[in-house]
């Protein structure tokens, strides 16, 4: 098996659960080798791919003219279940398989990736989550302090403001924060600078 | 322009794949005007890094509808792309605006000069690969016309692509922004593909134009815009009402000059990763630039007679082994009614047939009688009611031809 991903971190943690459900992880490839070659040279069963890696078209080319390649290669399989491709395709993976491969195992090689780009995607979102919520942390203590100093408020009452205005604009109240410091810093770039640079 | 429109969407929400190239510029210009709103759709637009994801996204359900290169929605209803998911198009959005690129080394070689036919470029690659040479050529996808046109035009020099010269020219794929890398480290010899690659291959020094595949067929559709059948027969309002809102934003771009206005919306979209100057200088088709020519009035109308040079481009190239109703698979791609309902609400021209004589020159299309051109390279015809005798012309044994095409 061969796994095209420019994402080394998500490779590393796809290939160990494969390898753990007993698949033979050849290579990891990525968009910028010769594609081609290497799938000549290895001539795996099964190639898994990232959908969102341009080498994409350079692989489906080598199923369209398989007389360039070995064996025949095709694009998921001809009896693969239609659901279990559905699945692939929204979680961001997709497959080429020898055309004769057994229905079971396709589905056993599929199901672990699947999970496993799930799963990484799940953590990224959590990680953007987690960045997002400092940032807005930080830009609202900025612009509470800013609205604080320029309308002469307590910090409570600058808080609150900043929240009507978020929930007036139905927007939260890290991006009330930002549009405020930004306002501030193109009528007088002095304003702003209460907590640092403005984003 | 204001769309007042009879249809009544089934479903609101679409999300719409597409490559970020120039001319994904239609669904962006629809969106940047309001047109998807004003037809009572909610879109949004997802950009794809290749056309495999893309269909694969269109197939299973993930994208609503999608800009398709011209041959897919036929690859699709066919099996010819291994998936077999049908797919259907009601509009064309772009014809022509690649070309085909040489390296500056091999141009140098085969004496080519500003100026020379497409023809006689193609006789010089002949003539070099019968010496021996062998050529390394790019195009972007098995199911395009870069693909089949860039065959056409090694064709016109006398190169049989398929039977005895197939071991001269090597036929590659690579992702569009890839394509002048490869050509300076020496991976291909050539390529063809849309701009701005072309325009940045000969600024970096690298590459000679050698034609714009509109000189080998003036008049052949580019990209369209393709949905599932299965999605075109549960939604037909949306599909009309989809088509009614691209149709408007087609119709301005090719009948304003917006050009300012949209370079800057394709360079803010970061469709593309180069300069602001050079999207304008290709839209504008200054210097070495092939603008794309958006597809309005009715060259917008996907003919089945194009549906069916593509077909025919697939079975001459192997990439599927007949028999083809040729008929019946151009008329399930081809949603002639949505189009219709669709320009007929705008008050725009309609097609009084879905075929022509391709390659016929001014051939009469419109209910009105008006034209379109159609033009192929080596003055050859395609009549839909003989597709035999086009694989024939291209050297296939007669018999052959016919049972290939039978039904």
């Amino acid at each position: 098996m061969v796994l095209v991903d420019d994402d080394a971190d998500r490779a590393a943690f796809v290939t160990q659960a494969l390898r753990v459900a007993g698949h033979d992880v050849v290579a990891r490839l990525s968009a910028n080798e010769d594609l081609l070659s290497a799938v000549r040279r290895l001539r795996p069963d099964v190639i898994l791919v990232d959908m969102d890696n341009p080498a994409r078209d350079v692989l489906d080319n080598c199923a369209a003219v398989t007389q360039q390649v070995p064996r025949p290669i095709i694009f998921f399989a001809r009896d693969a279940d239609p659901d279990t491709i559905s699945r692939a395709v929204r979680a961001g993976v997709s497959a080429y398989i020898v055309d004769g491969m057994a229905a079971h195992r396709i589905k056993s090689i599929l199901d672990v990736a699947i999970a496993r780009f799930r799963e990484h995607q799940r953590l990224r979102n959590e990680l953007d989550e987690m960045r997002t919520r400092l940032a807005d942390r930080r830009d609202v203590e900025r612009a509470k302090s800013m609205l604080a100093r320029v309308r002469r408020l307590d910090e409570a009452q600058a808080y609150a403001l900043l929240r009507r205005s978020a929930m007036a604009r139905r927007i939260t109240i890290g991006e009330a924060a930002r549009t405020v410091l930004a306002a501030a810093e193109l009528l007088d770039p002095g304003v702003g600078d209460g907590g640092g640079e403005t984003p | 322009m204001n769309l007042v429109l009879p249809f009544r969407p089934e479903i609101a929400h679409l999300t719409i794949g597409y490559m970020p190239l120039l001319d994904s510029a239609p669904l962006l210009w629809a969106a940047h005007r309001g047109y998807f709103r004003a037809a009572g759709l909610d879109v949004e637009l997802v950009g794809e890094v290749s056309w495999a994801s893309l269909r694969d996204r269109l197939a299973y359900g993930a994208l609503d509808a999608a800009q398709c290169l011209a041959p897919m929605p036929v690859a699709a209803t066919l099996g010819a792309d291994h998936v077999g998911v049908p797919m259907v198009t009601g509009l064309c959005l772009s014809r022509g605006g690649s070309a085909i690129t040489l390296s500056r080394t091999i141009a140098d070689r085969l004496g080519m000069t500003t100026g020379m036919s497409a023809t006689e470029s193609a006789t010089a690659v002949a003539r070099y690969v019968r010496g021996g040479a062998c050529l390394r050529l790019a195009h972007v996808f098995p199911f395009s016309m870069h693909h089949y046109l860039l065959r056409e035009w090694l064709s016109r020099g006398g190169l049989d692509v398929t039977g005895s010269d197939s071991g001269s020219i090597e036929f590659l794929v690579a992702p569009p922004p890839q394509m002048v890398r490869l050509l300076e480290s020496g991976a291909v010899d050539g390529f063809c593909v849309g701009e701005p690659w072309n325009t940045a291959a000969v600024k970096g020094g690298l590459g000679f134009v050698v034609t714009p595949t509109s000189a080998i067929w003036d008049g052949g559709a580019d990209k369209v815009l393709g949905v599932t059948r299965e999605w075109a027969q549960q939604f037909p309002n949306t599909h009309r009402a989809l088509l009614a809102a691209v149709m408007a934003a087609l119709d301005e771009l090719e009948g304003r000059d917006v050009t300012s206005e949209l370079t800057m919306l394709l360079h803010h979209a970061k469709v593309l990763a180069v300069p602001e100057a050079w999207i304008e200088a290709v839209l504008r088709g200054q210097g070495t630039g092939i603008p794309p020519r958006f597809a309005s009035g009715l060259h917008a109308f996907p003919r089945r007679s194009q549906l069916m040079w593509c077909a025919l481009q697939m079975l001459h190239c192997r990439q599927w082994n007949g028999p083809v109703s040729l008929s019946s698979l151009t008329a399930a791609v081809c949603d002639v009614s949505a189009y219709c309902d669709a320009a007929g609400v705008l008050g725009f021209p309609q097609p009084a047939v879905d075929s022509v004589r391709e390659g016929a020159g001014l051939v009469a299309l419109g209910a009105d009688g008006a034209a379109i051109e159609s033009r192929f390279i080596d003055g050859s015809e395609l009549d839909p009611a003989d597709p035999a005798a086009y694989l024939a012309a291209r050297g296939w044994h007669p018999e052959a031809a016919h049972s290939a095409v039978a039904g």
